[in-house]
């Protein structure tokens, strides 16, 4: 789990210090006679598309623009980007796709699935991801509990294992103190 | 074979630090792990905070200044956290601002012909708390400010300690790594389990963007 452990620790960094992914376009297309359903909810809507247009990855947002007589669809997946814009009475469709990065890839892992969605994740890859971000948690959790206990057999090193900890205890809670 | 004494005294300091540290960042590191396994499930906690409303006269600071007029703002109503200021109602005599902090978030809307500050508590419970000191860098995008900084001092001890916490776990990572070396017959199965860690992961990192 230790690759795993870096990406989450690096991502952390990036994140915490505003860092911002440099894009770039890699392809364009544009595919004619795209059907837009009506009276689905945005999830729907945005999924079809995908179907579509043959394009994978996680829906990152619908957005409707009615007075534009447009649609804009995100999909997202590691490292890249997809911007598809459908012209509604022309039903033609503008697929950007956009490279991001392997860092922006690390941030993308790191905030996936994440809080903030109505159901999902939705892509067979994205759900795989959520499972191993949840076994990474199991596993840190496991290997820090076994490791207080492989220190805790050990009796010469307790007394200087104990100030730290309980050091570590009292930063954290000063730390919470202020903050909550 | 016999280690040699520098090699003896560099892994007996390599096993210091990775214990010591992990001892002093165990609470740090069982917090992110819980609180981000709560972000990837929110229907395991769904959220029900405690809204409350009250009214406050205040002071209208004479300034331009969004951010310094908020700060002033909240000084005077005695909140603390970082404040917020996007999202103005347009074409009214109102200022809108926010304050955060973990596990509470008041809304404040003052009125400019009153004076007269409407501030709306509303305060998580467990789950968010956790998951709010999770993701409080005081920098995130969803905030939607034109220019994200941190603006309490207390944000910015917590960004370190974010910081810290990365860092002394690529540090354990590291040191793990030097005490999986030192056992020859370890080496083998544990380079197996690490290329396949390695390869999942760079599969997930480079290789998702190529699949049609």
């Amino acid at each position: 789990m230790s690759p795993f452990a870096i990406l989450f620790a690096v991502s952390t960094i990036l994140m915490n210090h505003q860092w911002k992914p440099q894009e770039r376009v890699v392809a364009t297309a544009t595919k004619e006679a795209v059907e837009v359903r009506e009276g689905v909810n945005n999830q729907e809507l945005g999924q079809d598309l995908l179907r579509q247009l043959g394009i994978s990855g996680e829906l990152g947002g619908v957005r409707r623009l009615p007075e534009e007589r447009r649609l804009v669809v995100n999909a997202v997946k590691p490292g890249r980007k997809t911007t598809i814009t459908v012209e509604l009475d022309q039903r033609v469709a503008r697929i950007e796709h956009r490279q991001t990065g392997f860092l922006d890839a690390s941030r993308f892992l790191h905030l996936t699935p994440g809080p903030h969605r109505v159901r999902g994740p939705h892509w067979l890859f994205t759900r795989i991801w959520s499972w191993m971000a949840d076994a990474t948690v199991y596993l840190v959790l496991f290997i820090s509990m076994s490791g207080v206990y492989m220190w805790a057999v050990i009796k010469a090193e307790r007394k200087a294992g104990l100030i730290l900890l309980g050091g570590g205890c009292l930063t954290f809670a000063a730390l919470a103190a202020i903050l909550v | 074979m016999a280690r040699s004494p520098r090699l003896q005294s560099v892994t007996k300091w390599n096993w210091r630090v990775h214990v010591y540290l992990g001892l002093y960042m165990l609470l740090f590191l069982w917090l992110f792990s819980i609180s981000g396994l709560i972000l990837n499930h929110p229907g395991w906690f769904p959220h029900r905070p405690q809204r409350t409303r009250s009214e406050h006269p205040v002071r209208l600071p004479e300034t331009s200044d969004m951010q310094k007029k908020a700060e002033s703002l909240a000084k005077q109503l005695g909140l603390e956290g970082e404040t917020i200021t996007n999202r103005q109602p347009p074409g009214q005599d109102r200022f809108l601002f926010r304050v955060a902090r973990p596990g509470r978030i008041w809304t404040v809307s003052v009125d400019g012909k009153t004076s007269v500050a409407t501030v709306m508590t509303a305060r998580g419970d467990t789950s968010s708390l956790l998951e709010m000191m999770h993701t409080f860098t005081g920098v995130r995008p969803v905030w939607g400010e034109p220019a994200s900084r941190r603006d309490w001092w207390v944000t910015g001890v917590w960004s370190f300690a974010l910081d810290a916490v990365s860092v002394g776990l690529l540090l354990q990572v590291a040191s793990s790594w030097y005490m999986w070396y030192q056992l020859r017959d370890k080496r083998r199965a544990g380079l197996v389990v690490f290329a396949s860690g390695l390869a999942s992961c760079a599969f997930f990192l480079w290789g998702l963007a190529w699949i049609p």
